[in-house]
């Protein structure tokens, strides 16, 4: 069989399928996934799905109907093993053809290699089936903890604190999210876990997992003290998924590496998504971004690539997340940010930090700001100036910074 | 109860879906193959890319909107009129049998 042969079935994979088609490609499709089921959403994992919000069935990205329509195959349990690059893939289930191949590996949750890490309770979250298997052993554990403070910890602590479940982040460094927003959002947040009840130890590191005859007991961090525990999650980041593209010489440690419209230096072959590293044409240098709106859209644009038309991913990156009763949405990357000014009201909790670099809006973190972040995904695209002095003035409104649309009414 | 609901797309296609009662108008668009509905966000009202046209019939007959999906449709890729709501935030019940909606030309 020929035609595109898709490895990986989740946000990347769905949407190269969907955007190939959808420009015209009209050979077969074919998507290799080493998982049990249809590419599904995966933000409820740590969120809905576990408090019991949200069921298996409203999971799936598309349902069967789509992939029927649009004649996209899936292959269930495919573990793809290796690319002949004559036109195979070798993968458990079979040698698959392809004329085009796209790689939308994602990633693996990363597993620090402490003593005691391969104790039984000692978990990691990625798929549906590692939401499974932590709702099995959450019933049996007294309390949890959760090695990493960054979003999945975060949103996995709220989750558990809703359901009555004690737990403890250990986060290693000095503040929890540190690597992906600044100090107001990660000083709200911490304050808000706090009053409820949530432990989350900053600057503490892991020292070993305790256990007792096989099960995980506990973990003894940094500074010596065992927090007990039933459930260990390693929630410590990811590592890309290039096995496959390595051999070839598509890929290094950051990824495989694509340009804007997801094409590899082979021009047989693509990638999108988690596992994707190269230029992201918004912050105008080359990154491996982990989000659902990144793999969504760079599988657009790799899926329009692979239909022969080039439509670059211009997007500006934006995430989110929801964390007890906060929603956290981010624009841009505050990182690139030169100076923060705070708008709206912290002691509501509902506020934006716009973070500024010579006098334009180069990202915007909000707690609650729905408007200010829908409008921040308009204003990060063109160009504008403004001071800090000017955004930093109430009166100020940062909406006519951009021509306004004729006025409906 | 399986309400039916219709799906108008931007050609002319119509297509009625049975959605079971309680499920949003969303998921019953994503699980049933209908073009044009997006939801990158799967309903966590963080996107704008279920963004229906309901049909002027129906369009008071829907519970109201809150602030956050007022916003949201202020970021839709085609324009926002009177008739806009997303998707994700129609929840399907029997009173709602018949409920028809057109799909915008593009969600991105």
């Amino acid at each position: 069989m020929s035609g595109l042969l898709i490895v990986g079935g989740s946000y990347a994979g769905l949407n190269i399928a969907a955007s190939a088609r959808q420009h015209g490609f009209d050979g077969a499709i074919t998507m290799l996934t080493e998982e049990a089921f249809l590419p599904y959403h995966r933000p409820p994992l740590s969120k809905g799905y576990l408090t019991g919000a949200v069921d298996a069935e409203s999971l799936p990205l598309r349902g069967e109907v789509f992939y029927r329509d649009n004649q996209v195959d899936v292959i269930f349990g495919a573990r793809a093993e290796h690319v002949e690059p004559e036109g195979r893939v070798v993968t458990t289930k079979g040698t698959f053809g392809f004329d085009k191949l796209a790689f939308a590996t994602g990633t693996q949750a990363r597993r620090i290699p402490l003593a005691g890490a391969d104790l039984d309770g000692v978990v990691t979250l990625r798929s549906l089936a590692d939401a499974n298997h932590i709702r099995e052993k959450l019933e049996q554990a007294p309390s949890v903890v959760i090695i990493g403070g960054g979003f999945i910890g975060l949103e996995l602590a709220a989750s558990l604190a809703k359901v009555g479940k004690p737990v403890t982040v250990l986060e290693g460094l000095p503040r929890v999210m540190a690597r992906v927003t600044g100090h107001v959002i990660s000083n709200f947040v911490e304050r808000r876990f706090a009053a409820e009840g949530v432990r989350i130890l900053t600057a503490t590191g892991v020292e070993r997992i305790e256990g007792d005859q096989g099960k995980v007991t506990g973990v003894r961090d940094s500074h010596n003290v065992i927090h007990a525990a039933g459930l260990v999650v390693m929630a410590v980041g990811a590592v890309p998924n290039t096995g496959l593209a390595e051999p070839l010489g598509l890929s290094s440690g950051q990824g495989i590496h694509v340009d804007s419209c997801g094409r590899t230096a082979n021009g047989a072959m693509f990638a999108a998504g988690d596992c994707a590293f190269g230029t992201n044409l918004f912050a105008g240098r080359e990154m491996r971004l982990e989000s659902v709106q990144n793999a969504t859209d760079l599988g657009k644009a790799a899926g329009a690539a692979i239909a022969g038309k080039t439509m670059p991913n211009l997007s500006v990156p934006w995430f989110w997340s929801d964390q007890f009763d906060m929603k956290l949405q981010m624009v841009g990357f505050s990182q690139d940010g030169q100076q923060e000014v705070v708008r709206g009201s912290l002691e509501e909790g509902k506020f934006s930090v716009f973070y500024l670099r010579d006098e334009r809006v180069v990202a915007i973190e909000s707690v609650n700001a729905v408007s200010d972040h829908v409008f921040g995904r308009k204003l990060l695209a063109v160009d504008h100036r403004v001071s800090a002095t000017m955004l930093a003035d109430p009166a100020f409104n940062p909406r006519d910074l951009i021509a306004s649309k004729a006025a409906a009414a | 109860m399986m309400p039916k609901v219709t799906f108008k797309s931007h050609q002319g296609d119509v297509r009625e879906v049975d959605v079971a009662s309680g499920r949003s108008l969303m998921l019953a668009a994503t699980i049933n193959g209908i073009p044009g509905i997006d939801a990158d966000c799967g309903g966590t009202l963080s996107c704008a890319t279920c963004h229906v046209y309901v049909d002027p019939q129906w369009i008071d007959r829907l519970p109201a909107m809150d602030d956050v999906e007022n916003d949201l449709l202020e970021n839709t890729a085609c324009e926002r009129t009177g008739n806009s709501r997303l998707s994700c935030q129609i929840i399907v019940t029997d009173e709602l049998e018949g409920l028809s909606v057109e799909v915008p030309e593009r969600q991105f």
